[in-house]
């Protein structure tokens, strides 16, 4: 499940925006204040960011500038503000996307998924190996197009793996990945990730750098 | 800030202008009597001068002897019975001995007459009072020139002063309109995304006719606040021009109003030809929509709507009569005060016009009103 951070005031819109999601299979945090969402983007681990202009405590042009100084996560502004100005500060305040209000929920999904396929250099669908296929938009992995069941962590590794085709991984860059703040990441743990994927989708798919971490071989 | 700069200039305009004419008044009554008072300056200066003249001349008879009259520095004619007799000038008019003085040009001329036992006798003299006359216009001139600058700059000072108040209000009501708008479609959304997840979640309502209601209201209010930022951010607003087919966005918006066109059970008659138009597509549904509205809107229940659309105009046609076609193109003017809305949609519909040089013209015509967009 792909995990997102909707950061709006108004209570009621914030839950109707989860509650939706969640149907769609996404995992969603609700944040009701600017400066919350920068310090949550900071310690847990999301894929996209919904985020609000008008934001107390600190306006979410500023959060998004924030963000950007630790993170290129996707953030998608939804707000009410929708002259030229707005639109463009939007994006040079480091924004994806731009969703004006009043917008549709299924709109808000179709432009969720264009930028978290982004990620996959768009393509809905990896193929793996010959038979096994990893589905970028629910982020589930077939073989013979029967569901392969991973944890959340190995889900993130994959992921991680699929974004980075041909490029070597340092261990500090899957643990920030794949961890979160209050998490403590050991090398033990990864090694049972790892192998356990070797296993799904073939011991020659990843490689082992040593002493600085990981490639997948696409 | 338009309203404001109009009373503005307004207020200039009369201010500077009864100003000014006061001023006019003053400067024209002040120089009719420092002209009169020249006159008399000088005439009184003439007097002495012939007096003199007079005296030197005393035992002179001005008559058949033959002396000669001893001349001072001023200049003098003496006319004995109309007949010149002796002087440095001579008159070019005799009949003007009549007067007391006579001006002529620059100069001045004082006539002064005395009744002797063999005559009458005349004794001219002139004096040159142009310059006096032209410092008086110099001075005068100056001073009007800098009572104007005055009078300007009072004026510009008066009328911030007094239009300040009128500005903070306007401004106030556009900041509020800016806030209004952006305010309400937080709840707007929510309205239309729960009805949109509702109708997901249970699809007992998914063709509600109760859901479509609330949709389309929350839509018409949505509406409303769009059309008041558009005039609020009319001129900041990204314009994306493209080629659109004005036809099928038509049949989409009549698609649009079709429960409120089956609520007043309308006839539509309609004529749609293909037509491209170079326009952004946001500004071409808010046209369609003011023209469609408001067509449907002014129509009584059961009446007709002609839709034409044709190569180089879209043309609606209702049941329904306007009395002054000008005010109601104004903003926040409608027909009817009794119906609901904020009067904008025609005023919309020009400014759109406007906007990409398209003409809008209105008629009201045997009890049936035509609007009317030329590409």
């Amino acid at each position: 499940m792909k995990k997102l951070l909707v950061v709006e005031d108004d209570v009621d819109l914030n839950t109707t925006i989860v509650k939706y999601l969640k149907i769609k299979s996404f995992k969603c945090e609700a944040i009701y204040d600017g400066e919350d969402a920068v310090n949550i983007a900071y310690e847990k681990n999301f894929e996209l960011i919904l985020l609000d202009i008008k934001l107390p405590s600190l306006n979410g042009l500023e959060v998004a500038k924030k963000i950007r100084e630790f993170s290129n996560i996707p953030i998608i502004f939804l707000t009410s503000l929708d002259t030229h100005e707005d639109i463009e500060k939007g994006f040079l305040h480091g924004g994806d996307d731009y969703i004006t209000k009043p917008f549709s929920l299924n709109e808000l999904y179709l432009r969720i998924n264009a930028i978290l396929r982004r990620n996959f250099q768009n393509e809905t669908t990896i193929l793996i190996s010959k038979d096994i296929v990893f589905n970028t938009s629910n982020s589930t992995l077939t073989k013979n197009k029967k569901d392969i069941h991973l944890t959340a962590k190995e889900i993130l590794l994959l992921s991680q793996f699929l974004q980075n085709k041909d490029k070597i991984l340092t261990k500090d860059e899957i643990f920030s990945h794949i961890y979160e703040y209050e998490e403590d990441p050991s090398d033990a743990s990864l090694r049972v990730f790892i192998n356990r994927l070797r296993k799904i989708i073939g011991k020659e798919k990843i490689l082992t750098i040593k002493a600085v971490g990981y490639k997948y071989v696409s | 800030m338009l309203v404001e700069r109009k009373s503005f200039v307004r207020f200039l305009f009369i201010y500077i202008f009864s100003s000014v004419f006061l001023l006019s008044a003053g400067i024209f009554l002040y120089y009719r009597m420092n002209h009169q008072f020249i006159i008399y300056s000088h005439i009184s200066q003439m007097k002495k001068n012939i007096n003199a003249f007079i005296e030197v001349n005393q035992k002179k008879h001005f008559l058949g002897n033959k002396t000669e009259a001893k001349i001072l520095k001023e200049p003098i004619a003496i006319y004995v019975d109309k007949n010149y007799k002796d002087g440095t000038f001579k008159l070019e008019n005799i009949e003007n001995l009549r007067k007391e003085y006579f001006q002529k040009k620059d100069k001045l001329f004082y006539i002064h007459h005395e009744h002797k036992r063999w005559g009458e006798v005349f004794f001219v003299t002139y004096s040159d009072i142009g310059k006096d006359i032209e410092n008086l216009q110099y001075y005068l001139m100056i001073f009007t020139l800098l009572s104007i600058l005055f009078i300007v700059a009072i004026a510009y000072v008066l009328g911030k002063i007094f239009l300040k108040p009128m500005s903070d209000v306007i401004k106030s009501l556009e900041e509020f309109i800016a806030d209004a708008t952006h305010e309400i479609n937080t709840p707007i959304s929510n309205i239309l995304i729960n009805i949109e997840l509702s109708r997901e979640l249970y699809p007992i309502i998914k063709d509600s006719d109760e859901f479509t209601k609330i949709e389309n209201s929350a839509f018409r209010v949505s509406k409303i606040f769009k059309d008041l930022s558009f005039l609020k951010f009319e001129n900041n607003q990204i314009k994306e021009r493209a080629n659109i087919d004005v036809n099928k966005t038509l049949v989409e918006r009549l698609d649009f109003f079709k429960s409120l066109i089956e609520n007043k059970n309308l006839q539509i008659d309609k004529n749609i030809e293909t037509v491209k138009v170079e326009i952004d597509k946001e500004d071409l549904i808010r046209l369609i929509d003011n023209l469609l509205s408001n067509a449907i809107k002014y129509t009584k229940s059961s009446g007709l709507l002609i839709i034409t659309l044709k190569d180089e105009y879209i043309e609606i046609t209702n049941d329904g009569e306007i009395k002054n076609e000008k005010k109601v193109l104004k903003k926040f003017v409608r027909e009817n005060k009794n119906e609901g809305g904020f009067g904008l949609g025609l005023y919309i519909v020009q400014k759109i016009c406007k906007i990409y040089g398209f003409t809008f013209t209105l008629k009201s015509l045997d009890s049936k009103v035509i609007s009317k967009v030329s590409f």
